[in-house]
C-alpha cells in the first residue's frame, strides 16, 4: 500500500495554516512526496494573536518539507489570518526560510485586477471608505469597541494585508511562478505535480458581486454614544427620548454590521479548490461564505468529497444550507464512506465561532470532525489511496 | 405664530450651472398649517433634527430659535456650507413636504408615522457615504455626505431638495401604506420610489422662483428634459452617472424595462405618466389662459401653478385609496382615478387622460383603470359611520359580514386597518367644496404558489361619503382585477434569496425571510429603498424586527 496523503492543520490560534503532503512523482517518475502549503496566518487582535505561534508553525513546516521545500503555496484570500505567516517568518532573526516553487493567489490580488474590473474597483473604494470611518470611530473611543470588532478591523486592515500579500507575490518565488487563479483556469501548467490534479471551484474572476452586501456608514464615532454613567449624549429638549436612544444604539451597532460586511466580501473571494489524488477528492474552502457556495452550486462544480476543510473556522455562514451541503457531503452516505472534516479554529475570538450547530451538522455527515482547538501544534488527517 | 425656515430648493451644483439662487424660505404659520410647537433644534412635535458629528459622534448643540420678531427664526447664516444651515434646511424641507401631503386638497388629514412614535428623527450628516435613506425601525431619515469631484469639498445629500423631499416622501408613504414596506412585487417598491420622486417634483413646483426661472429658460415649453424632470442631478453627477438619477420625461413601459426587478428604474414608468399628464394639462391651461390663440408667455406662470397644484392633488390624494398589501401600478392608477372621481365627479378630464397615458405603459386596457361607482345599496343601505370609525369590533364585524362585497375570499383571516376620517377640499366647477370621507381598509393573506410558495397580502379599500353611502371601492384581489403579478414576485424573491439579501438562515440579512406553515414569509423589503440605486448597492443597517 502506498503512503497516505497527510493533511496537517496547524494550531495558529485564530487563523489557517495547512500543510498537505502528497505522494507524487518526480520528473523521472520516481516516487516523491510533494507539499502544498495553504494560508499561513493568524489575526493578532485579542488573545488569539501570537507571532511566536507562527514562527513555531513555520519552523515545523520547514523541517517537514526539507530542502526541496513547498511545491505549491496557495493564498485563498486577503485576510490577515490567512496571509501574514510568511512575512512573519521572513522577519524572524534569523529568518525562517521555506523554499517555494509555485504560488497561487486569489485573482483579485493581481496588481492590475482593479484596472481590469472597474465595478470591483468602485466597490472596493466604497468598502475602504467604510473601513476608514469605522477605524476613525474606534480610534476616537477605543474603550468602547469590543474585541470582535477590533479583530475584524485588524483582519481587514488594508495596509497590513497589502504588505503580506506583496510579500507572497514578490518574495516567495520567481515572477513566472506566481499565478492569480479563479474558476475556469487551467491549473495543469501552474504547478509541478505529476499525479495530482487541482481544480479551482471559486471564485469567478470578477468578484465584484460579492461586495453587494455592504451596509451604510451611519456612524461617525457613534458607538461611543452609548449612554454611560458618566453621561454620554442626551436627547435635545423636545425629542422623543426612547426613539433617540434607539437611534443611538442602532448607529452604534452599525460599526459591527459594516465590519462584518467588509469581512464577508473578502471571504467570498476565497480560492476554493479540490485536490484529486488516487481516487480521493479533497476540498479546501478558505473562508468561503454562503454566497460563494451558492455560486458554486449554481455553476455545477460541487460534488461529493472525501475530505473537507471546514470553511471560515466553523462559523455559521461558512457552511452552506443543507441542500447545498448535500452536494459535497451527502447525508445518506454509508458510515464507511463518509468523509473527514477538519476545522481550523480558536475559541472566544468571535461570538459563535466555531458554531456548535454547524459542527453538529458536519458530525452527522462525516466520519469525524477534527479540530485544531487544544492541539499542541497541529492535527493531522491521513487519507489512504483508493486506487 | 409664524416661523421662517430657509431651505435649499435646488442642488448647489445644479443651481450654479443654471444661475439659480438655491436658498428660499418656507413660512410656517399656525393659521395655515396644523398645530405645531417649535423648539431649539430645530425640533417640533413631529420632526426633530439630530445633528450628530460625523467625526466624533457627539451631538451638536441645538440651534436657537429667535422668537423676538414677527416671524420666529432659527439663528443660522444663509450659507449652505454651514452645518447649522444644513440642519434647518433639511428640517424645513421635511416639514414643508409633510404639510404638502396634509393640506385639505390632498389628504386632508394629519399623518401618523408608520412607526410607534411621534417624531421623525432627521440626521443631516449621518456619515460618509453616497446615500440617503428612510429607516422605519429607527424612526429616521439619514443623509450622508461624500467627497465631491475634486475631493476638496463634501457633497451633503441633506442639501439636496430632491433627495430630502424624496426620502421624506418614503416616510410619508410608509405612514399611508405601511404594507408596502414588506411587499414582494417590484412595482410596489417602484411605487415607493415614484412617490418619492413626485414628492420632490411637487416640492420644487411650489417654488415660485423656481417655476419662473424654469419658464424663462424653456420659453414656457416644459416638454422634454428640464430642471424639474431630472431627479437628484448633482447626486447623479457625483455617483458615476451621466446626470440625474432618474428622469420624469420618458416613454418607459413595464414591458420595456431592462430589469423587471430594478424598482428604481421601474418607477419611471409611473412618474413618466404623471409628468406627461402634468404637461398636457399645463399646455391646455396655458392655451386657455392665453385666449385660445398663440400661447402668451405672460400666462405661462399662472398655467404652471394651476397645473402643478392640480397634479399634486390628483396624484397624491388617491394614496389613501390604495388597497392594503401588494400594489401594482395599475392599482395605483385605479386608486387615484377613483379619488378623482369622488373629488371632482363632474370633471373627468384628468382621470380619462391619465388612463389613456398610463394604460399603454402598463399594457392593460384603459377601461381596466376606469372608475365604477359602487351601487348605493352595496352594503344594504347607508353604513353607520360612527361605529365603523371608532370601534374595531364594529369594523371587523362589518368586514366579516360583507366579505363578498369587499372582495375578500371566504375562510381567510382578515385584518382591518384603523379607519380614516378625513375632510378634503375640492375645487369644482361650482367653486370650493369641502367633503368628508370615511376610509375602511381590509386585507388578507394567501399562499401564492411559485418557485417557492410564499404568503402574499391583498386588500380592499372602501370609501364612504358623509352619509355612509359607498363612494368608491378599490381592490387588489387578482380574481377581481384579472391581473396577477405572481411571476414578478417569483423572480424578485429568487433574486433576494440568490443575492443573500433575504435569508431564512442568516439573521443579519437585509430582508426578513421566514418559513411559516410551509410557505415563505418575506418582510422588510423596504430596506432596499435608498438613494444609491446601483445594483447591489449598500443598504440601510438591518432593523431589529
Amino acid at each position: 500500500m502506498s503512503d497516505p496523503i497527510r493533511i496537517r492543520l496547524y494550531n495558529v490560534r485564530f487563523g489557517d495554516a495547512i500543510l498537505v503532503s502528497i505522494p507524487d512523482r518526480d520528473e523521472a517518475d520516481e516516487p516523491l512526496t510533494r507539499h502544498v502549503l495553504i494560508d499561513v496566518g493568524n489575526v493578532l487582535a485579542g488573545e488569539a494573536g501570537d507571532n511566536d505561534v507562527l514562527a513555531r508553525v513555520l519552523s515545523d513546516v520547514r523541517d517537514r518539507v526539507g530542502e526541496r521545500g513547498v511545491d505549491l503555496y496557495v493564498m485563498t484570500h486577503e485576510h490577515l489570518d490567512h496571509v501574514q505567516g510568511m512575512l512573519v517568518a521572513a522577519r524572524q532573526t534569523p529568518p525562517i526560510e521555506v523554499p517555494i516553487d509555485s504560488v497561487w493567489l486569489t485573482a483579485s490580488a493581481a496588481p492590475d485586477y482593479y484596472d481590469r474590473f472597474p465595478d470591483a474597483r468602485k466597490k472596493l473604494d466604497e468598502s475602504l471608505a467604510i473601513y476608514d470611518a469605522i477605524e476613525r470611530h474606534v480610534a476616537a473611543s477605543p474603550d468602547e469597541a469590543d474585541r470582535p470588532l477590533l479583530t475584524l478591523l485588524e483582519n481587514n486592515n488594508p495596509n497590513r494585508t497589502k504588505d503580506c500579500v506583496d510579500h507572497l507575490r514578490l518574495e516567495l518565488t520567481t515572477e513566472d511562478r506566481v499565478h492569480f487563479v479563479h474558476r475556469g483556469i487551467d491549473t495543469a501548467p501552474l504547478h509541478p505535480f505529476r499525479e495530482t490534479t487541482f481544480e479551482i471551484l471559486a471564485p469567478e474572476e470578477d468578484t465584484s458581486d460579492y461586495y453587494g452586501r455592504f451596509r451604510p456608514m451611519a456612524l461617525g464615532a457613534d458607538a461611543t454614544l452609548a449612554v454611560t454613567a458618566s453621561g454620554g449624549v442626551v436627547p435635545p429638549s423636545g425629542v422623543d427620548t426612547s426613539a433617540f436612544y434607539n437611534l443611538v444604539e442602532r448607529r452604534a451597532t452599525g460599526a459591527m454590521t459594516n465590519a462584518l460586511a467588509i469581512d464577508k466580501a473578502k471571504n467570498n473571494t476565497s480560492v476554493v479548490f479540490t485536490i484529486r489524488w488516487r481516487g480521493n477528492v479533497l476540498l479546501f474552502t478558505g473562508d468561503a461564505e454562503v454566497k460563494s457556495w451558492k455560486t458554486m452550486a449554481r455553476e455545477g462544480v460541487l460534488a461529493p468529497v472525501d475530505f473537507i476543510k471546514v470553511s471560515h473556522h466553523g462559523s455559521h455562514n461558512g457552511t452552506p444550507e443543507p441542500e447545498i451541503l448535500d452536494l459535497v457531503l451527502p447525508a445518506d452516505r454509508p458510515v464507511a464512506e463518509q468523509p473527514v472534516a477538519a476545522v481550523s479554529t480558536w475559541l472566544d475570538t468571535y461570538n459563535d465561532v466555531p458554531h456548535d450547530p454547524t459542527l453538529e451538522l458536519l458530525e452527522e455527515r462525516c466520519s469525524r470532525v477534527v479540530s485544531t482547538v487544544e492541539a499542541d501544534i497541529a492535527r493531522e488527517v491521513e487519507i489512504e489511496a483508493r486506487q | 405664530m409664524k416661523i421662517r425656515l430657509p431651505y435649499m430648493i435646488q442642488d448647489q451644483l445644479t443651481a450654479d450651472v443654471k444661475g439659480l439662487d438655491p436658498i428660499q424660505s418656507f413660512i410656517w404659520s399656525s393659521e395655515t398649517y396644523q398645530h405645531e410647537d417649535f423648539l431649539d433644534g430645530p425640533v417640533c412635535s413631529r420632526v426633530a433634527i439630530l445633528d450628530f458629528d460625523e467625526a466624533d459622534g457627539s451631538l451638536h448643540a441645538p440651534i436657537d430659535l429667535d422668537r423676538a420678531g414677527a416671524e420666529a427664526a432659527y439663528v443660522v447664516n444663509q450659507d449652505p456650507s454651514d452645518r447649522s444651515f444644513q440642519s434647518v434646511s433639511a428640517f424645513a424641507t421635511v416639514l414643508k413636504t409633510l404639510n404638502l401631503y396634509e393640506s385639505p386638497d390632498v389628504l386632508g388629514r394629519r399623518i401618523r408615522w408608520a412607526f410607534d412614535g411621534p417624531q421623525l428623527l432627521v440626521v443631516p450628516r449621518a456619515g460618509t457615504w453616497k446615500n440617503a435613506y428612510y429607516e422605519r425601525g429607527s424612526h429616521s431619515l439619514q443623509f450622508f455626505s461624500f467627497p465631491g469631484g475634486d475631493r476638496s469639498s463634501m457633497i451633503h445629500t441633506s442639501l439636496s431638495h430632491d433627495i430630502v423631499s424624496h426620502e421624506a416622501g418614503h416616510a410619508i408613504l410608509d405612514a399611508i401604506a405601511p404594507h408596502l414596506y414588506d411587499c414582494m412585487t417590484p412595482q410596489s417598491l417602484g411605487l415607493h420610489e415614484a412617490i418619492g420622486d413626485l414628492t420632490a417634483l411637487f416640492g420644487s413646483l411650489e417654488s415660485r422662483v423656481l417655476r419662473g426661472q424654469l419658464l424663462d429658460q424653456t420659453d414656457g415649453d416644459i416638454r422634454g428634459i428640464n430642471a424639474y424632470t431630472q431627479v437628484a442631478e448633482e447626486f447623479g453627477m457625483y455617483t458615476g452617472r451621466d446626470g440625474a438619477l432618474r428622469s420624469l420625461w420618458n416613454d418607459m413601459t413595464l414591458a420595456g424595462a431592462d430589469d423587471p426587478n430594478d424598482f428604481h428604474d421601474l418607477s419611471q414608468v409611473l412618474t413618466g405618466a404623471v409628468y406627461r399628464l402634468l404637461v398636457d394639462y399645463y399646455d391646455q391651461e396655458w392655451l386657455e389662459l392665453s385666449g385660445g390663440g398663440r400661447p402668451d408667455f405672460r400666462k405661462s406662470g399662472q398655467a404652471l401653478w394651476q397645473a402643478s397644484q392640480a397634479m399634486e392633488r390628483f396624484s397624491l390624494r388617491g394614496l389613501d385609496y390604495l388597497p392594503p398589501g401588494e400594489i401594482s401600478f395599475a392599482d395605483y392608477g385605479r386608486a387615484v382615478i377613483a379619488a378623482d372621481a369622488v373629488s371632482n365627479p363632474d370633471y373627468p378630464w384628468f382621470r380619462e387622460r391619465f388612463a389613456e397615458i398610463l394604460a399603454p405603459r402598463l399594457d392593460v386596457p384603459a377601461s381596466s383603470l376606469a372608475f365604477t361607482e359602487p351601487p348605493g345599496d352595496l352594503f344594504g343601505g347607508p353604513v353607520e359611520l360612527d361605529g365603523l370609525r371608532t370601534s374595531d369590533w364594529h369594523a371587523y364585524h362589518f368586514a366579516e359580514n360583507h366579505r363578498r362585497e369587499l372582495h375578500v375570499p371566504d375562510a381567510v383571516p382578515i385584518q382591518v386597518e384603523p379607519r380614516l376620517a378625513v375632510t378634503k377640499r375640492a375645487f369644482r366647477s361650482g367653486g370650493r367644496a369641502d367633503y368628508h370621507e370615511t376610509v375602511l381598509k381590509v386585507s388578507w393573506e394567501e399562499i401564492e404558489r411559485g418557485t417557492r410558495d410564499r404568503w402574499v397580502r391583498f386588500g380592499t379599500t372602501a370609501v364612504f361619503d358623509e352619509s355612509g353611502n359607498p363612494a368608491a371601492l378599490v381592490t387588489s384581489n387578482p380574481a377581481v382585477t384579472g391581473e396577477t403579478h405572481a411571476a414578478e414576485r417569483d423572480a424578485f424573491v429568487e433574486l433576494l434569496l440568490d443575492r443573500d439579501l433575504a435569508s431564512t438562515t442568516d439573521p443579519t440579512a437585509d430582508v426578513d425571510a421566514t418559513l411559516d406553515r410551509g410557505a415563505l414569509r418575506i418582510a422588510g423589503t423596504g430596506h432596499r429603498l435608498h438613494a444609491n440605486q446601483a445594483p447591489g448597492a449598500p443598504v440601510p443597517a438591518r432593523e431589529d424586527r
